[in-house]
């Protein structure tokens, strides 16, 4: 199957360009934290992949940015910058956080531990499902690196 | 469940408005006349996904979007009507959701885009349902308060124990079941000062005894003073064993008692409890949790109060006995204090990162080791010693980290009661000499130091005061919380009881979704007459268990009814109606036991006929008479020295003698060879006759004996009839989830 292109839909949707015509699409990353610009599943709304897509460098110059803006709008986590507060409750994990969205409270389990990215940084999920990404230790301010520690590495 | 307590837990961990803002209520009438609110949920994140306060407030007749500025004021408000309203779009991305609702007008651009996180799904999928329902049903205006704070808690709710209460509230709780045994614990706890009390005899008795010989009092004297460290030594001894065995049993009972009311109210609560918990939290609340009460109450409540009083007692002693020497003791005990309390900090720091890499070192141990075959197949034992030898080495270098903390600590502490030794030997000499006054007794001063050595162990105890507190009380809570647990499917007052059911089930409308928002059954409506037999027949993923489940009442309906004989089965009394209706699962479940009594489940009274008569009806008989002790074979944890086949026959065996007037066969055959499966399913054809019949199988051959096929798909019946008749439907889901089986088949037969 010859590389598809993308385009927008007057609607803003993304879409794929298809034999049919355009048909409005979403973008599951297969690999979201170790390789989330390739292998790239395109599924239609009903959720069947109309096309696989495993290096975006095979897209057209138009194309490739048509998904940048897409991904970058669709794999967005909460990105903490500072931890003021991490205390534990009875079965609860309680995170006070400062997040580049705006300040932030949320809860995890007790053991669910920070899941260590490629790139150093490290990934919580919360009760409800939400995720935020954690730099470095190192990048931390002292505080928030000292109320984090014990909880990687 | 509370709204005050979801309300609660909403202000407590999710820093967002509880509930919708007064102000902005008090706006409405202007906003859009007199409608009501049905539902509101918070759209919480702008389109550059930075947080923000939107409210989305549905009514009967429009939909509004409100934002909310930094002073609770409303701005940019957008009111849409609902009959504008096509459907919402819903997009997942990897932290949160995209909407956009979506305008009558096939031309009209989105109506309005809103974006929140994943926090709010549950409260903006209510909407969402309502919004796109065919027939919009009535929801009661004064419940869209109920429906935000319960989908918005639901989560914490699950994931904590649903009671809270501060630790003096917990604690009090926990002592009330000591109400039945006042005896022990007065017995326990007098002995208890007691022996406190002795304790403070010998050394001051040595002190006198010193000083008496070095006096050369007489030796009538010298020997009452051993006499009456002899006595104490013994009545110590008492008390000890009085105080150590009456609070051991108590302890012992309480715990008992907490176990037995918990596994009793266990079996009242609904499978959605078993669900949201993992089973190893809630056998550690009946195991673990209990026994870590036991110690908090046998002996942690008496030590903790023991070393206060002894500490005081101590005080009060050296300070009457010289008060500058005593001084020199007592004045360090607060510093001490503390160092325990920041010691008992630091070392709470670092073991919470020894006990992660400890429960990754046993993580991999509880992966490996029931998978060795597979380890073994892919030729992986190297790759798994690495990654064990890993996990080792990071749990060495982390537990030697706590062994630098707490071995550079205990020395240290040490270190400073030989320098308070020190130092009361230092300003002790001179008037112990009578270089300086007022002059010491040799004795008073022996009695000194053996009661200066006694202040470490109670300043211990009590600096670990709060970690032993801490870890009780989390566990009361954890137990309370069972306890606390209202049976999620609630019995009505008046039920009824049939004592022998016909078998007529009827589904009127039923929807039914596990989490509140993916709506596993939606709008289900079929009949089966009485003795009916019926294939449910699907995808995976389709409702088909979600549906017996609910025939069975394990779960209620989310929406419309179900129905046995024409009663609504909530009103229906749910231990009668269950020892009516007999399941045989895919996985059937044995119990440690003989198999005798695992056919005999639950009639305990059952004739050995009539056991022998059902496993023959099962094709069981045969095995069961070549194994060792016949029915009177134990069987092993869940049944593991049975093959599949085995089990199965035993529970088709144990629902042939329950004799059930509906039976469920969920993929009785499915995980068996064609042998077994030829046995099983002449089993079967017994046990079938005569009764109301739903049977899931994925073998659509095995179904060809039912009387209608019902076909589920995506939560829907999409399609009813014979065999025969779907099989001629062009297109139909039956007809080519048979084709695809026909062909697999046939290639497997190629």
């Amino acid at each position: 199957m010859p590389v598809p292109s993308l385009l927008l839909l007057p609607d803003g949707r993304l879409a794929l360009q298809t034999e049919k015509g355009p048909e409005a699409i979403h973008i599951t990353p297969c690999f979201p934290w170790t390789a989330p610009l390739q292998y790239l599943s395109l599924r239609n709304s009903e959720g069947e992949e109309l096309y696989f897509l495993k290096n975006p460098d095979d897209l057209d110059a138009s194309s490739q940015e048509i998904l940048k803006a897409e991904m970058s709008r669709s794999t967005g986590t909460f990105l903490i910058e500072s931890i003021p507060s991490l205390r534990k409750e009875i079965e609860l994990r309680c995170w006070e956080v400062i997040t580049t969205r705006g300040p932030r409270s949320f809860q995890t389990e007790l053991d669910e531990w920070p899941r260590e990215l490629p790139d150093g940084s490290f990934l919580v999920e919360d009760l409800f499902g939400d995720l935020y990404k954690v730099p470095a230790l190192k990048n931390l301010d002292p505080a928030s690196q000292k109320r984090f520690w014990p909880l990687v590495g | 469940m509370t709204d005050s307590l979801n309300q609660r837990l909403i202000q407590s961990y999710t820093s967002q408005p509880s509930t919708l803002p007064k102000t902005l209520r008090e706006r409405l009438p202007t906003i859009w006349g007199k409608q009501d609110v049905v539902l509101y949920a918070m759209a919480d994140l702008d389109a550059a996904h930075n947080l923000q306060e939107q409210w989305v407030l549905l009514g009967s007749d429009d939909l509004c979007l409100l934002q909310i500025s930094g002073d609770s004021e409303a701005e940019a408000i957008q009111k849409i009507p609902r009959s504008s309203i096509d459907k919402v779009r819903e997009t997942a991305d990897l932290s949160g959701y995209r909407w956009e609702i979506l305008s009558k007008d096939p031309n009209a651009a989105p109506l309005a885009k809103l974006h929140f996180s994943r926090r709010q799904q549950a409260c903006m999928e209510n909407i969402r349902l309502l919004l796109q329902a065919e027939n919009t049903p009535e929801v009661d205006p004064e419940l869209a308060d109920r429906s935000y704070a319960d989908a918005l808690s639901e989560p914490i709710r699950n994931a904590q124990a649903a009671i809270r209460g501060d630790q003096l509230t917990v604690i009090w709780r926990l002592l009330s079941y000591l109400k039945p045994y006042k005896k022990d614990l007065w017995l326990g706890g007098i002995a208890a000062v007691l022996l406190t009390a002795l304790s403070l005899v010998p050394p001051r008795v040595s002190g006198l005894l010193i000083d008496g010989i070095s006096k050369g009092t007489s030796s009538t004297s010298l020997q009452m003073y051993i006499a009456v460290l002899g006595a104490s030594y013994l009545l110590h001894t008492f008390f000890v064993w009085l105080r150590l065995s009456r609070m051991a049993y108590m302890g012992e009972r309480v715990a008992h008692d907490i176990r037995t009311q918990v596994y009793a109210h266990l079996q009242t609560l609904s499978l959605r409890f078993f669900t949201r918990k993992q089973t190893g939290s809630i056998i550690s609340r009946c195991s673990s949790d209990t026994d870590r009460l036991w110690d908090f109450i046998a002996f942690g409540v008496i030590e903790v109060a023991l070393s206060t009083l002894m500490l005081f007692g101590l005080g009060t002693v050296l300070l009457l006995l010289d008060w500058r020497l005593g001084l020199l003791l007592t004045i360090p005990v607060p510093f001490i204090l503390f160092s325990f309390v920041m010691h008992g900090r630091k070392m709470q720091h670092i073991f919470l990162k020894a006990f992660r890499k400890w429960s990754d070192l046993t993580s991999v141990l509880s992966g490996t080791i029931p998978g060795i075959r597979v380890v073994k197949a892919f030729h992986q034992e190297d790759r798994e010693t690495k990654r064990f030898l890993n996990c080792n080495d990071d749990c060495l270098h982390t537990f030697t980290l706590v062994h630098k903390v707490w071995t550079r600590f205990w020395p240290s502490l040490t270190f400073s009661f030989h320098a308070i030794t020190l130092a009361v030997y230092i300003f002790a000499l001179p008037r112990l000499t009578g270089q300086s006054e007022p002059a010491i007794s040799t004795g008073t001063f022996v009695t000194f130091l053996l009661y200066a050595g006694m202040f470490m162990q109670p300043l211990q105890t009590i600096g670990q005061m709060t970690r032993m507190m801490n870890r009780a009380v989390s566990s009361a809570h954890r137990i309370f919380e069972i306890l606390d647990t209202e049976p999620h499917i609630p019995e009505t007052v008046d039920q009824i009881t049939i004592p022998r059911l016909d078998g007529k089930i009827q589904l009127e409308n039923v929807r039914f979704s596990y989490d509140g928002v993916r709506q596993v059954l939606q709008d289900i409506s079929l009949e089966l007459q009485p003795g009916e037999m019926v294939g449910l027949v699907g995808p995976s993923g389709a409702g088909k268990s979600t549906l017996i489940q609910l025939m069975v009442r394990f779960y209620d309906p989310t929406a419309g009814r179900i129905l046995i004989d024409g009663h609504d089965l909530r009103e229906l009394d749910i231990g009668s109606y269950r020892t009516q209706v007999g399941m045989v699962l895919q996985d059937p479940y044995l119990f440690h036991g003989s198999i005798r009594e695992n056919i005999a489940y639950g009639l305990e009274d059952a004739d050995p006929a009539a056991i022998i008569e059902a496993a023959r009806a099962a094709h069981a008989h045969e095995f069961i008479c070549k194994m060792p002790q016949a029915y009177e074979t134990i069987i092993g944890e869940r049944g593991q020295t049975l093959s599949g086949g085995e089990r199965q026959r035993i529970s088709i065996a144990r629902a042939i003698l329950h004799n059930p007037r509906i039976l469920i066969l969920d993929e009785a055959t499915s995980n068996v060879d064609t042998e077994t499966e030829r046995n099983i399913q002449e089993a079967l054809d017994q046990l079938v006759k005569g009764r109301t019949v739903i049977a899931i199988a994925h073998r659509l051959s095995t179904l060809r004996r039912a009387n209608r096929l019902l076909v589920l798909k995506d939560g829907k019946l999409v399609e009813s009839g014979t065999h025969e008749e779907l099989l001629q439907k062009e297109g139909g889901v039956f007809r080519g989830l048979y084709e695809m089986q026909q062909e697999l088949h046939q290639n497997f037969v190629v």
